[in-house]
């Protein structure tokens, strides 16, 4: 049953990942630089769980498809779909929700190893899912192309793992929104 | 049925684990404006919270207006409003029109019925013709009138505030008072605010989850202020005590 | 909302109803895949770029979205010009780009407001697979009201942090941020519970529940 403060840190947590938009990007050297709202959709399903958690990503990419411009640098609108990444925004869902996932059931006591374990299934293995696929087939190149195309993001989503997992762990530490079995 | 109408509290015992926050055992709120005084930890804002069914006590009953708080609590939440100390809190929509709108929807009221009362309710604290506005543009003065206008245009029986000019400036608290006294509903009040305290019939003083004192305005600020003289020379606040 | 994607009107684009513009971009987007020559899919890029003015949208859009693309873009058509010729690499770029401006067209000419309304419409038939519509909606509309409410308390972070020279600090910036959202999260559910203001959801919820979990708020921990 989706309770009052269910439906609230849904909503509550999409306007955080819009506000995470206005911090500036890191360079790392090398590869593409990293914006902290990326690290939003780990923190939405560390912290909230996973229903919560794709939730409230679900309703940010949806308003960025609305047409409000919530993604880091003040973009959005279906023109972001129409591109290469498009994906990795669906993907953002799916993320939040397989790192909820597993933030919830893996049999890892201390948070932070259970936060990078779950980070690393949701937030890579989830957010490229979809993400590579709508490349594919957007750009209509050749598989391996993409693939090794993405691993440009590779070091940065890396950091983005730790830097989420050092987050959510603190988060959890002042304030626990879920309690695992 | 005269007997029905008020707020009662009959044995009424809410506790956390091992802590007692709030034991009350008869208690009958009838007059027309009370206020709650007492310090933050002293469980008057929980006693104020079960005034509507969101806190349900452990042990006893509370009743207002003859409904049982714990069993009907949809519909004692629709004769008690509840206003909050936060402004920012209770403005959940964008516009001061949806705002309105919302409470008022969740009552099936049809659009005519819905904008009538939205635009009366915006009048009567000072918004009228704003209803297009954003919300949050509003100032923290204008955003506890919303709340409390959105809550007037669903029509309860009583009124129920936890602190709420505490957030505000002087010149929005004192607007708020003149705005509270000529209300028709049943109002109880928990404060800070001496002024607003001395606008009540009957000041209850709450101290570790009792009530302490039962007077009217002037004897109970002073029974207060004894109190917290009683609790600095001990070498303790009230607040840690009830903390601890 | 600062920066705001939508241009205002009016203009025959416009005034087009939000659904039929959709629409139009969901066939362009299938058909554009099932075009196979450069000059077909370039001329569906040019008119796409030519309809701006129409939407009386600066043609600065058409650019900007172009350049924002470019490093990808310039990438994968590198590469695949490389393996499989530049024919298939103009196609490629031709069709993405063409793509990408008529989105942003429909964006740039729809009221955020209009675009809402498709999806509540779409939402509708949602009912049977335990969605509820109004709920989504009031989740949706929420996130909206707090959005600048939560950008100002970046802002203030940032500002607090930076006195301690943590400004760029990711970590100190995101944690209290974090936690004063939730924090205020608890008080709103509160405020709506007590003014019953929920939307309707499932028929059957009791309401001790919302009492119960009230009285155990400050334990901070939800039980599942």
């Amino acid at each position: 049953m989706t309770t009052t403060r269910d439906l609230v840190l849904m909503g509550l947590f999409a306007a955080v990942m819009a506000a995470l938009g206005l911090l500036p990007k890191v360079s790392l050297g090398i590869g593409v630089p990293i914006t902290a709202q990326s690290m939003g959709v780990m923190l939405a399903g560390a912290i909230l769980g996973a229903k919560r958690g794709a939730g409230a990503i679900g309703i940010f990419v949806v308003l960025v498809a609305l047409g409000l411009p919530l993604l880091a640098g003040g973009r959005g609108g279906l023109g972001i779909f129409a591109g290469p990444t498009g994906g990795f925004l669906v993907g953002y869902v799916l993320g939040a929700y397989l790192t909820g996932l597993a933030a919830e059931k893996l049999p890892i006591k201390p948070d932070f190893p259970r936060f990078i374990a779950a980070s690393l299934i949701g937030g890579i293995g989830g957010v490229y899912l979809p993400g590579i696929p709508h490349w594919w087939l957007i750009t209509d190149s050749a598989l391996t192309n993409v693939v090794l195309m993405s691993l440009n993001f590779m070091p940065g989503d890396l950091i983005k793992v730790v830097l989420a997992s050092l987050v959510a762990t603190a988060v959890y530490r002042g304030y626990p929104v879920i309690r695992r079995a | 049925m005269t007997d029905e109408r008020g707020i009662a509290l009959d044995g009424v015992r809410v506790s956390r684990g091992e802590r007692s926050i709030l034991a009350v055992d008869d208690l009958r709120l009838t007059e027309s404006r009370i206020g709650l005084i007492g310090a933050n930890g002293s469980g008057k804002s929980t006693l104020l919270r079960c005034f509507n069914g969101l806190v349900a006590p452990d042990h006893g009953r509370v009743t207002v207006d003859g409904l049982d708080a714990a069993k009907a609590t949809r519909a004692v939440r629709r004769k008690v409003g509840f206003v909050f100390q936060d402004p920012e809190a209770q403005i959940v929509m964008p516009t001061i029109a949806e705002e309105m709108d919302l409470g008022l929807k969740a009552r099936k009221l049809p659009a005519e019925e819905r904008r009538r009362r939205g635009g009366e309710a915006l009048a009567r604290f000072g918004l009228a013709g704003r209803e297009g506005d954003s919300a949050h543009l509003l100032s923290g003065g204008e955003k506890q009138r919303l709340a409390l206008a959105s809550i007037f245009a669903l029509h309860p029986d009583i009124l129920v505030m936890d602190e709420p000019t505490a957030m505000l400036d002087l010149p929005g608290k004192r607007l708020f008072r003149r705005l509270v006294a000529p209300l028709p509903q049943r109002v109880v009040l928990a404060t800070h605010d001496l002024d607003l305290v001395r606008d009540c019939e009957r000041v209850l003083v709450v101290d570790q989850g009792r009530v302490v004192a039962d007077d009217e305005p002037d004897a109970a600020i002073a029974a207060y202020v004894d109190l917290v003289d009683a609790y600095e020379a001990a070498g303790r606040d009230s607040a840690a005590e009830a903390a601890a | 909302m600062i920066g705001d994607l939508q241009v205002p009107g009016p203009s025959p684009i416009h005034a087009v109803p939000a659904g039929w513009k959709l629409l139009a971009l969901a066939l362009l987007g299938t058909g554009t895949f099932m075009l196979v020559s450069l000059p077909a899919i370039g001329a569906v890029a040019c008119v796409v770029a030519a309809l701006y003015p129409l939407g009386r949208v600066p043609l600065r859009h058409v650019w900007t979205q172009a350049r924002d693309l470019a490093p990808l873009l310039g990438l994968m058509a590198g590469a695949q010009a490389w393996f499989d010729g530049p024919m298939l690499a103009g196609i490629t770029v031709a069709r993405v780009l063409g793509l990408v401006w008529a989105a942003g067209l429909v964006t740039a000419t729809t009221a955020f407001a209009d675009m809402m309304a498709v999806l509540e419409r779409a939402l509708r038939p949602m009912r049977h697979l335990g969605v509820a519509p109004a709920r989504v909606s009031f989740a949706m509309t929420m996130a909206v009201r707090f959005i600048p409410l939560l950008q100002r308390m970046m802002v203030e972070t940032r500002a607090a942090q930076g006195a301690r020279g943590l400004g760029r600090n990711p970590f100190a910036l995101a944690v209290p941020l974090i936690i004063r959202a939730i924090r205020l999260a608890d008080r709103v559910s509160e405020a709506i519970e007590a003014r019953d203001a929920l939307p309707d959801g499932d028929a059957d919820e009791p309401e001790s529940e919302g009492a119960r979990r009230s009285r155990t708020r400050d334990d901070r921990e939800e039980t599942r």
